[in-house]
Parts: C-alpha cells; sequence; structure tokens
C-alpha cells in the first residue's frame, strides 16, 4: 500500500490534467488543481529549512565547514529576525522604507548581481574551448560563431571583410609556410594554394567586394540564425516533446517508478 | 451598450462582455478637450478598499480590456485642463452589460489534432509495448554519457573522493527533474558497490523529499542500507545563483571525482559546469533545455542532449516496457520527418504549380 496508493495518487492526477486540457470552460478547476499545488510546496519548504538547519547543525558538530555553515547559520537567524522586526515596525518586511528591503538591496541583490556578472568569465573559458579547431566539426563552429559574432557588432559592415580579409591572409601564409615533408609537385601546388589564399585576402580589400561582403553579413548572420540553427533547434524540439510524452506515458501507467520508493 | 452623456466632453462609452472579459470602449474629445480618462474598478465584496485602476485612456477613440475576474463596478474619472480639474469618481450603470456566461463543460474542438496525436501514439505504445514482451532485445542505440557512469564511478572509488550529483533548478513537476531522478536511482547503486558517498544538494524541497527517498530505495535494493546518511542529501537553497555559488563552493571544496548535473538548469549551467571542470572532477550533464546545451557540451566531458535524458531509465533498465515508449518515440520522430519532407517538396513543387498550394495548405490546417 506504501507503493501503490501514490502510484495510484499520480495515475488519477495525471488522467485528471490529461482530460481537464481538453475541456473547454475547465479553466477554474486547474487554477484550483494549480493552487492546491502551491500551498503544497508552501508546505514542504518547511521540510527545506529543516534540512537546512540539520546539515549545517552537523556540520558544526563533526568540525566540518564550521566557518561556512557557522555563517550561514547566523545570517539564516538574523534575516528571520530581521523580517519579524521589520514586520513589527514597518507594517510589512517588503514595505519600500523597511530595514528589511535595505538587507534585501544592499546585501542580497549584490551578492545575486555578482554570481551572475561572473558567468561572463565562464563564457570567454567556455567559449576558449569550444572553439579550438580540433576537427572539422570544431572548424566550421568556430567560422559560423566567428561570423555571427562579427555580424551583430557595430559597424559590421566594415569589421567583417576586414577580418576576412586577415584570415584570409593568416590562412594562406600558413598553408605557404608549412610545407616540411612536401617534395616536387606537391610542394609547387602547396605554395600556389598558399598564394592563391594570399592573393583572395587582397581579393577581399577591392571597394566593389568590400562593400558587397560588408553590406550582406547582417543578411548573411540572420539566415544563419533563422535557417541552420532553427531547423536544428526544432528538430530537438520536436524530438523533446516525444521523449516527453513517452516519459509522461511511462509515469501515468506506473511503468516508471524509480522516482518513488 | 451604454451611452453616457452625463460625463462632460465624453461622445460614447461603450461596456460589452466578450469570451476573455469586459472591454470598456471610449470616445471623447470631439466637442469638449478631455485629457484623459481613468476606469476604475471597484471590488463588491470589499467595498472598502480603494478601486482597481484598469488604465488611462489617452486617444480620442480607444478601447480597454478587462480581465480580471473580480466582480465590481466600473467607475470613471475624466480630466480636463491639462489635467488640474477631473470629474471625481462617476459610477456607470452597467446592469445593461450581459451577467458572465456561467460557462458550461465541453470539449475543445480546436484541440481534436492534439488528441487524435496522443491516441495514435498510445496505440502505437501499446503495439511496440506487446512486441517488446515478445522480443525483449529491442535495440536502442548507444548513449555515451550513460556508459561513462561506470568510468567516471571508478574513477572516483580509486581517488577516494566523493560524487557531487544535482538535479538543478526545480521541482518535480518538471519532468527533468523526474528523469534525473531516475539515473541518480543507477549511480547510487553503481556507488554502493565501491562505498563511494554521493552527495546531493538540493533547490526545492519537494525534489528534496523526492531524493531522500530514491536514495534511501537504491541503497536498499542494492543490499547496502547501511551507507544511506540523510544528510547526504540535503537542501542549499531555493535561490538560483545561491545555489550555483553553493554548489560551486562545494566542488572547490570537496574536489569530487565526478559530478553529475542531470535535470533542468538555467543560466547557472555554465557556472556548474566549469566549476566541475576547474576542479578536476569528469562531469556528466543531462538536460533538456535546449539553450543550456551549448555550454554543457563545450564544457562537460558527456553530454545527453535532449530526449536522451528521459530516454536514460529506459537505456538503463533495459526494461522491455520502457524500451517500448522509447520506440514510440523513434517512431513518432520518423513520422514527423516524413511529413515536414513531404510538406517541403509539397511547397516547393506549388510554386510552379498553384493546386499543389491547395494540398499544402490542407496540410497545414490539419497540423495547426
Amino acid at each position: 500500500m506504501q507503493r501503490q496508493g501514490p502510484i495510484a495518487v499520480v495515475i488519477l492526477s495525471a488522467l485528471f490534467a490529461t482530460i481537464t486540457f481538453f475541456l473547454k470552460g475547465a479553466e477554474d478547476i486547474q487554477t484550483y488543481a494549480l493552487i492546491v499545488a502551491i500551498i503544497i510546496s508552501g508546505f514542504a519548504l518547511l521540510l527545506g529549512v529543516d534540512s537546512l538547519i540539520l546539515y549545517h547543525m552537523r556540520n558544526i558538530q563533526e568540525g566540518k565547514n564550521t566557518l561556512f555553515s557557522g555563517i550561514l547559520l547566523i545570517s539564516f537567524f538574523v534575516t528571520i529576525i530581521w523580517g519579524f522586526f521589520a514586520w513589527w515596525r514597518y507594517g510589512s518586511p517588503f514595505a519600500q522604507n523597511s530595514t528589511f528591503m535595505w538587507l534585501f538591496i544592499n546585501v542580497y541583490l549584490p551578492l545575486d548581481a555578482t554570481m551572475f556578472s561572473i558567468l561572463a568569465f565562464y563564457i570567454a573559458s567556455a567559449a576558449y574551448r569550444a572553439f579550438r579547431a580540433r576537427n572539422f566539426n570544431a572548424l566550421i563552429l568556430l567560422i559560423t560563431a566567428s561570423v555571427i559574432m562579427i555580424g551583430r557588432v557595430l559597424y559590421s559592415d566594415v569589421v567583417f571583410p576586414l577580418a576576412l580579409s586577415i584570415f584570409l591572409f593568416l590562412a594562406g601564409l600558413w598553408t605557404f609556410i608549412n610545407t616540411r615533408k612536401l617534395y616536387g609537385s606537391e610542394l609547387v601546388f602547396r605554395r600556389f594554394l598558399g598564394g592563391f589564399i594570399m592573393g583572395g585576402a587582397f581579393l577581399v580589400l577591392l571597394p566593389p567586394i568590400f562593400k558587397f561582403l560588408g553590406g550582406n553579413i547582417s543578411t548573411l548572420t540572420d539566415w544563419l540564425l533563422s535557417v541552420p540553427q532553427n531547423a536544428a533547434k526544432r528538430g530537438m524540439y520536436l524530438g523533446l516533446g516525444f521523449g516527453q510524452v513517452a516519459f509522461a506515458l511511462r509515469i501515468m501507467f506506473g511503468i516508471e517508478r524509480s522516482w518513488i520508493r | 451598450m451604454i451611452f453616457l452623456n452625463s460625463l462632460l466632453g465624453v461622445d460614447k462609452l461603450e461596456i460589452k462582455r466578450v469570451d476573455e472579459g469586459v472591454v470598456i470602449l471610449v470616445k471623447f474629445g470631439e466637442k469638449l478637450r478631455v485629457d484623459s480618462i481613468s476606469v476604475f474598478k471597484a471590488d463588491k465584496l470589499n467595498p472598502r478598499e480603494k478601486p482597481l485602476l484598469l488604465g488611462t485612456l489617452i486617444y480620442p477613440e480607444t478601447l480597454l480590456l478587462d480581465t480580471t475576474k473580480v466582480e465590481g463596478e466600473y467607475l470613471v474619472r475624466v480630466y480636463y485642463g491639462k489635467e488640474k480639474f477631473d470629474t471625481g469618481w462617476v459610477a456607470l450603470n452597467t446592469s445593461k452589460v450581459d451577467p458572465p456566461k456561467t460557462s458550461a463543460i465541453s470539449f475543445d474542438t480546436s484541440k481534436t489534432n492534439i488528441l487524435i496525436g496522443i491516441l495514435l501514439f498510445t496505440t502505437l505504445f501499446f503495439v511496440l509495448l506487446y512486441m517488446a514482451r515478445s522480443n525483449p532485445k529491442l535495440y536502442i542505440r548507444r548513449i555515451g554519457g550513460l556508459d561513462a557512469i561506470d568510468e567516471a564511478v571508478g574513477r572516483t572509488a580509486e581517488m577516494g573522493k566523493p560524487i557531487i550529483y544535482t538535479t538543478g533548478i526545480g521541482s518535480v513537476d518538471n519532468l527533468a527533474i523526474l528523469a534525473g531522478l531516475t539515473v541518480l536511482k543507477h549511480v547510487i547503486k553503481k556507488t554502493s558497490l565501491y562505498e563511494v558517498p554521493v552527495l546531493m544538494p538540493n533547490n526545492d524541497p519537494l525534489t528534496l523529499a523526492a531524493a531522500r527517498e530514491v536514495v534511501k530505495e537504491a541503497y536498499l535494493e542494492s543490499g547496502r542500507p547501511d551507507l544511506y546518511r540523510e544528510n547526504d542529501v540535503f537542501f542549499l537553497t531555493s535561490e538560483q545563483f545561491g545555489f550555483a555559488s553553493g554548489v560551486s563552493g562545494m566542488m572547490q571544496r570537496l574536489k569530487p571525482g565526478a559530478v553529475f548535473m542531470m535535470g533542468y538548469f538555467y543560466a547557472e549551467s555554465l557556472i556548474l559546469a566549469e566549476n566541475a571542470q576547474v576542479s578536476g572532477a569528469i562531469s556528466t550533464a543531462g538536460t533538456v533545455s535546449i539553450d543550456q546545451l551549448p555550454f554543457f557540451i563545450a564544457s562537460c566531458d558527456y553530454t545527453l542532449i535532449g530526449d536522451e535524458l528521459y530516454a536514460a531509465s529506459a537505456y538503463i533498465s533495459r526494461n522491455p516496457l520502457e524500451v517500448a515508449s522509447i520506440k514510440t518515440g523513434d517512431w513518432f520522430k520518423a513520422l514527423s520527418a516524413a511529413v515536414i519532407s513531404l510538406g517541403s517538396i509539397l511547397a516547393t513543387i506549388s510554386i510552379f504549380n498553384p493546386q499543389v498550394g491547395e494540398i499544402v495548405k490542407i496540410m497545414v490546417n490539419i497540423l495547426k
């Protein structure tokens, strides 16, 4: 019964949610069910508070991370007391001039913003790893990402042809110089290819080509985002949708039970 | 329909009930200069409460939609002379407005195509279920991230370090979190063989309760209930970046052998993945959040992409019943790909032959 009970509740709730989805005029019932879920999760918060306090109390008892756990517990209780004080003093802890709001604006918000701003540095380090041209796929990613990044900046109509010219010149130079273990016709072909690519770099700088490339970079960026990227995304959404339905059916029919004891 | 001539300068004021709520249409300023009209609603149940401002209309002919479901009395206030003068609150006679429809519960015909799709899916699911029972060895392609669990657990055991497991942000009403919990069970079963501790910080109290049950059950099933420590599955915080900083701090201090991030993630995904990488752990991630997937792919050693996370429990257990559901999803994916390809070909042909365009329109209307 300990196992069957919750499964029966899940099956009935899932059937209820599915049926009300297809009914017109059942919005109030759905809203009511949502309110019930919110109330239950509100009670569950007590469970979280209990776990938090016990975890850090035990840490202090065992001498593990005493400093961090101590700071957390002190901050936790000070915040609660501060909130009650502000409630008594200002009528609500969230009143605009309350001391609790001062705590929120001057302590919590800067800490939150700090963590969020750290993301910029993590993006740079992740981008460095992702953009290393280790294989052909990574090279395509590098080129596409570079085009999109350049296409989204100010003066992209000037920056893009210049960047393309520099890229072609460097690629041509590398091809021209990197001729170790190449002899005879292979060496001649490699040198010719390098020279050809470097020639392309100068060709890009010719005013009509420069203007054409600069004028079409935003179109190219938009196309990359709305056609190949969107196609891949939609494919994934489709897979996700069917995956979700399959997983939901497994739960509804009680096949998937690993989430329950 | 109500015409109000008592309000100076207001030419027309209509109140009409529509499906979405009540529409208030105002026309003013033709005879006398009116700056604006504010529309309020007084709560009938709480008459002492200040009337709620629904909106201020500044254009000579404009309408306002009231979607609040509170029963109340409409009041207007008309402003003149650069808002120096106003009429005060004037109640509107709404007796002629139709009362709200007591909508009888009926089948929503606009969702017929969804119902047919779900019925087809369920039927195919049962057919494949029958087939899976008679032939339990249905093929599922390899999922690298799940195969790597053994490697990650083995390495952690050799290092004598713990494993950190997180299901990300969200409650158990999110299917991705539930899928993350099913993988957790498998990880716990593996770690119990080598007595590797698994630490699981949680962002949501309901997830915490479910995770504790899953961990307890997994230890019990693997015959090692003595390894279960309630304190290893704990609540951290429900704040997104507080959670990210807490888990990152744990990774930096404990230097875990492996980090599993299976569930639903938002902007904190990269913070967690990069910290796992920096701490030297084998990092395995799985999420259905498409916006966060590139970050995981860039930073983690193994990533379960999209619906691979939902397929994880079937892949691990090889239970024919679960495998059948994965197969159903695959069949539907193939069917969708066929329909999309057919649609694309027909849409291309319709450029030259307009009659084909009609077929495309019918297809779109059916699927819409």
